[in-house]
């Protein structure tokens, strides 16, 4: 019998997908800063302050979803079982590996995502 | 709990185990004779294509060294400039669509069976029709050069140079040649990307996997995003050539800088495409001289799929000298700095492997420690030219082509050269000279730096890329003269590396088996290989089986793990689930047949005779074509099998046939489509592009599709999507009658759908050659018929596969694959109702 407890490490709920999450996020605020530069600056227009607070603004949502898939992945990576080093054939490494590395993509994400905003800030002009 | 497979506790009987290799060997042999040329076993398929790009490494190193003998002196009169500008653009071109790119590709075809424990990937004859593909188009390419009649534009090939002032046929070679060439690379990432996540041996689970596949995985996966947006601006340039439409001239409302958008959408994830996989190779050799696993396996894992996505989000930084916004410079130079982050990582992790571990002096690691270096110079050059501002310095100078070769040589060469130094007895069973290697390593890596070391100071002092030649006096004439002598010792390690390559072995002893003591599964091959891969697929427990399992080789060898024995005869292999590896269902592939080489030759006719303005044989090609490809599904795919279910040892029953997201082929459909679907996300933003040049876009005044016909086709097309799918439904529930009413009347839909589509720009009179605005709603609308006509013939071939009893309620893998491509159509109908009818209007 399978146990309550373990029904949480089963493979049908476990998805690639968690991985691609964190990174999406920062594309798509990424490409919507591009579009949304593109479009300030359509037809000649100078640009201000407000084009880089309207980029780095977003991302405050942005890290913050790119901080929830890392929580989800902090917790998977958090679960008891399995031994150290964590690379048996079993269902506790497995569901620790696909958890820490959604940590350290949200965390490169957060970074990403706050070099843009950064970098928005600093330079918010269409010249 | 979970249980594994322990193998077999006694020895199966010799005779046994004697008629199960009989047989294993009967199923895989190898074709004999002139029929060699019609196997499709991608160990095979993968030396012919893997040989075929050292090729086109040779050809392009020799127009490398023309260049510089030309370049070795000032005012020299060895090549004209057309001779010159048509060897530069060839040179580039080769080596990266005909070495750099597909040599991944050749390797991976070649070893990821192995590496899996894997008897072959799910698609071999879809891994001979790329190989087919890639060597006419490749040969196209470079034939062309002897007949003056090569591309000359550089190999980012730039409008209006290349859309106004190259009349000859060269720019057609190039933009219909590597389009063909890129539709492989595509189907090699189909048959890659389902290999990886399909095809591995039970027990081998997501966290266990060879680092080699997950970024193999990732380059695969770039390849769908990456590739799309070339091939889409390839098809506008040439439209534009071939048809007058002005997608990139500004006097009728395009813009040449779309190209350029378009181009480095692809160009820049290429270099990472190129980059992963090598690092992936140096992520192979490390572990196995340092004789200690990997150290931090996941974050290495976080560099692929990190750098994989971030390497989507730098292609504005070729583009920093052409005007665009300065807050657009700074996000893209933002994200340049961030994607050292991962690159920065695993490189870390490869040196933390070594200090933890020994390291054992071997020519592999030479390499590998040649190629960090040479790609840390590169990468150090590459964050200089992300800061926009000495990058306006520094753009379209020498200094450019010694940052770009840095990258290339220390991220793609070097560790393709430490490679096979270090996979080569896997091919044949012998191992390269060590002797010759060290020789090859240190001409090489002097060579490479006496040539590209001074460029970066030829280029600080101003020498232009792509000049034939230079006047004296300028500080260049020394520099010059020193990359050539490079160049020479360059040009000399390559030669020796060919010639151990290709010299004739036969009286040198076999190499032992897993002759640098790895633990990786790829080195359990017997030497030589066997044509059937593993004698038995084993049960995976570890990273590094070979090290961890005891007895494992023995074990696989004498078949006591899972399917040891072809009892049918037939070619089959594993297929396994995507995170935990357990067995699924056991696969039969097809095997020799040389459908898959004609197939691809009436492909290239549809693009190698547009080239010479010959459309009607052109056309031809694709019927035939068309033709081709539905014979090969139909005779080698979804076959229904004699007895469902098949044992394959240990108490384990597989299913021989499965359907929808279960089934290869399922994957392959979606994999591919999206692919497709992100050629039209690239022509969506060149509509969108337009928009933001032009407040006036679409112009007032000039006709438009209208509202009618888009909006009914649109309806239409969604209509035939619906039906498909209800038919899937009724397919399963056996309902005969409603399964061909329904596809009956879907294929009508789809016709008239396609109609109305065609019918909006046709019949409001739009004249694509007057302005972009028509020239872009025209090819939307004929994009969304012409999946619509793609949707036609699927129907009707799941109604003959019906009718023919192929198709069956239960086995139904051809509804279900087909169900998925209208879910495409109807996205893609959907967005091109949205642009043509609801844009203009909210606007």
């Amino acid at each position: 019998m399978i146990s309550q407890a373990h029904t949480d490490v089963e493979e049908k709920r476990q998805s690639l997908w968690l991985l691609a999450w964190p990174p999406t996020i920062w594309a798509v605020h990424f490409l919507g800063s591009y579009a949304l530069a593109a479009v300030w600056c359509r037809g000649g227009s100078t640009g201000s302050y407000w084009l880089g607070v309207s980029i780095a603004a977003p991302a405050l949502v942005a890290l913050a979803l790119i901080g929830f898939a890392g929580w989800i992945g902090w917790k998977k990576h958090t679960i008891p079982g399995g031994k150290p080093s964590h690379d048996g054939d079993n269902n506790e490494d497995r569901t620790r590996f696909l958890g820490f590395a959604t940590v350290l993509l949200a965390a490169l994400s957060a970074v990403a995502t706050i070099y843009t905003s950064v970098a928005a800030l600093i330079s918010g002009g269409c010249g | 709990m979970h249980h594994d497979h322990e193998p077999l506790a006694e020895t199966p009987p010799v005779e046994l185990q004697r008629q199960q290799s009989e047989r294993l060997q009967r199923a895989w042999e190898p074709a004999k004779g002139w029929r060699y040329w019609s196997e499709v076993n991608n160990s095979v398929v993968g030396q012919w294509y893997t040989a075929l790009t050292i090729f086109f490494l040779a050809y392009g190193g020799v127009l490398a060294a023309l260049m510089r003998i030309q370049l070795a002196i000032p005012n020299n009169k060895f090549m004209t400039a057309e001779t010159y500008n048509q060897v530069f653009t060839v040179h580039g071109s080769v080596m990266m669509f005909l070495f750099a790119i597909p040599i991944f590709e050749a390797f991976s075809i070649m070893f990821l069976p192995q590496m899996l424990g894997a008897r072959d990937l799910p698609f071999p004859r879809l891994s001979a029709y790329g190989f087919w593909a890639f060597l006419m188009g490749g040969m196209t390419l470079c034939l062309s050069l002897l007949f003056n009649a090569a591309p000359s534009g550089g190999w980012f090939m730039y409008p209006p140079l290349t859309s106004k002032y190259e009349p000859g046929i060269g720019a057609d070679m190039w933009l219909l040649g590597f389009s063909f060439i890129e539709v492989a690379a595509i189907a090699a990432s189909v048959e890659l990307i389902v290999g990886i996540l399909k095809s591995r041996p039970p027990g081998m689970r997501i966290h266990l996997i060879p680092l080699y596949c997950w970024y193999v995985l990732v380059a695969g996966a770039m390849v769908l995003f990456a590739f799309p947006p070339l091939i889409l601006g390839s098809m506008l340039l040439e439209i534009e050539r071939a048809l007058n439409w002005p997608f990139f001239d500004p006097t009728r409302g395009g813009d040449p800088l779309l190209w350029q958008h378009l181009f480095w959408l692809f160009g820049h994830p290429e270099v990472y495409i190129i980059f992963l996989p090598s690092v992936a190779l140096v992520a192979m050799i490390v572990p196995t001289f340092a004789r200690t696993p990997i150290v931090g396996y996941s974050w290495i894992v976080l560099s692929a799929i990190g750098t994989g996505f971030l390497s989507f989000g730098l292609w504005v930084h070729h583009m920093f000298t052409t005007g665009l916004p300065g807050i657009t410079l700074a996000l893209f130079s933002a994200a340049s700095q961030a994607i050292a982050i991962p690159t920065g990582v695993q490189i870390f992790c490869f040196i933390a492997t070594m200090l933890v571990g020994r390291v054992v002096n071997s020519l592999p690691m030479m390499f590998v420690f040649g190629a960090l270096a040479t790609f840390v110079i590169g990468g150090l050059t590459g964050v200089m030219v992300a800061v926009a501002s000495f990058d306006f310095q520094a753009h379209d100078t020498y200094f450019i082509v010694a940052h770009l070769h840095s990258v290339l040589i220390g991220g793609s060469i070097f560790p393709f050269v430490g490679a096979t130094y270090y996979f080569y007895p896997l091919v044949n069973g012998k191992k390269l000279s060590e002797r010759l290697g060290r020789i090859v390593f240190w001409l090489m890596f002097i060579g490479f730096n006496v040539t590209f070391m001074p460029m970066h100071l030829t280029g600080l002092r101003g020498m232009p890329r792509r000049v034939y030649t230079y006047s004296e006096g300028l500080g260049f004439e020394t520099l010059n003269l020193i990359s050539t002598v490079g160049a020479a010792i360059l040009v000399t390690g390559f030669a020796v590396f060919f010639w151990d390559l290709f010299r004739s072995k036969d009286h040198e002893p076999l190499s032992e088996r897993n002759p640098w003591g790895a633990g990786t599964l790829e080195w359990l091959q017997e030497m030589p290989g066997k044509p059937w891969g593993v004698r038995s697929i084993p049960e995976i427990d570890s990273r590094y089986p070979l090290w961890d399992q005891a007895n494992i080789v023995r074990d696989v060898d004498e078949g006591r793990f899972f399917m040891p024995d072809a009892e049918e005869g037939k070619r089959e292999m594993l297929i396994t689930s995507i995170i935990d590896a357990k067995p699924v269902q056991c696969l039969r592939i097809p095997g020799p047949s040389y459908i898959a080489f004609w197939a691809a030759l009436f492909t290239g006719g549809v693009f190698i005779f547009p080239t010479f303005k010959l459309y009607w044989p052109a056309a031809v090609c694709a019927v035939i074509a068309t033709g081709l490809i539905l014979r090969w599904l139909w005779e080698g795919s979804a076959m229904i099998p004699e007895k469902d279910h098949k044992y394959i040892g240990h108490g384990v029953d597989v299913p021989l046939y499965v359907s929808g997201s279960d089934s290869v082929g399922w994957w392959a459909m979606l994999i591919t489509m999206l692919a497709v679907i992100t050629a039209f996300v690239s022509l969506l933003f060149g509509y969108l592009f337009y928009w933001t040049l032009d407040r006036n876009f679409p112009p007032p005044g000039m006709p438009g599709p209208g509202w009618f016909w888009p909006t009914l086709g649109t309806a239409l097309l969604l209509g035939a999507w619906a039906l498909t799918n209800l038919v899937r439904k009724w397919n399963s529930q056996d309902r005969a009658g409603q399964v061909y009413g329904g596809l009956g009347v879907s294929c009508l839909l789809a016709i008239a759908g396609g109609a109305a589509m065609i019918a909006g720009p046709y019949l409001n009179s739009m004249d694509p050659t007057q302005h972009v605005y028509a020239a872009t709603i025209w090819l939307l609308a004929i994009w969304t018929a012409m999946h619509a006509g793609l949707g036609l013939i699927m129907n009707a071939y799941c109604i003959a596969r019906r009718a023919a009893g192929r198709m069956t309620a239960k086995y139904d893998i051809e509804i279900h694959n087909v169900g998925l491509f209208w879910h495409f159509v109807a996205i893609t109908a959907v967005a091109t109702e949205i642009v043509l009818v609801l844009f203009p209007i909210l606007k």
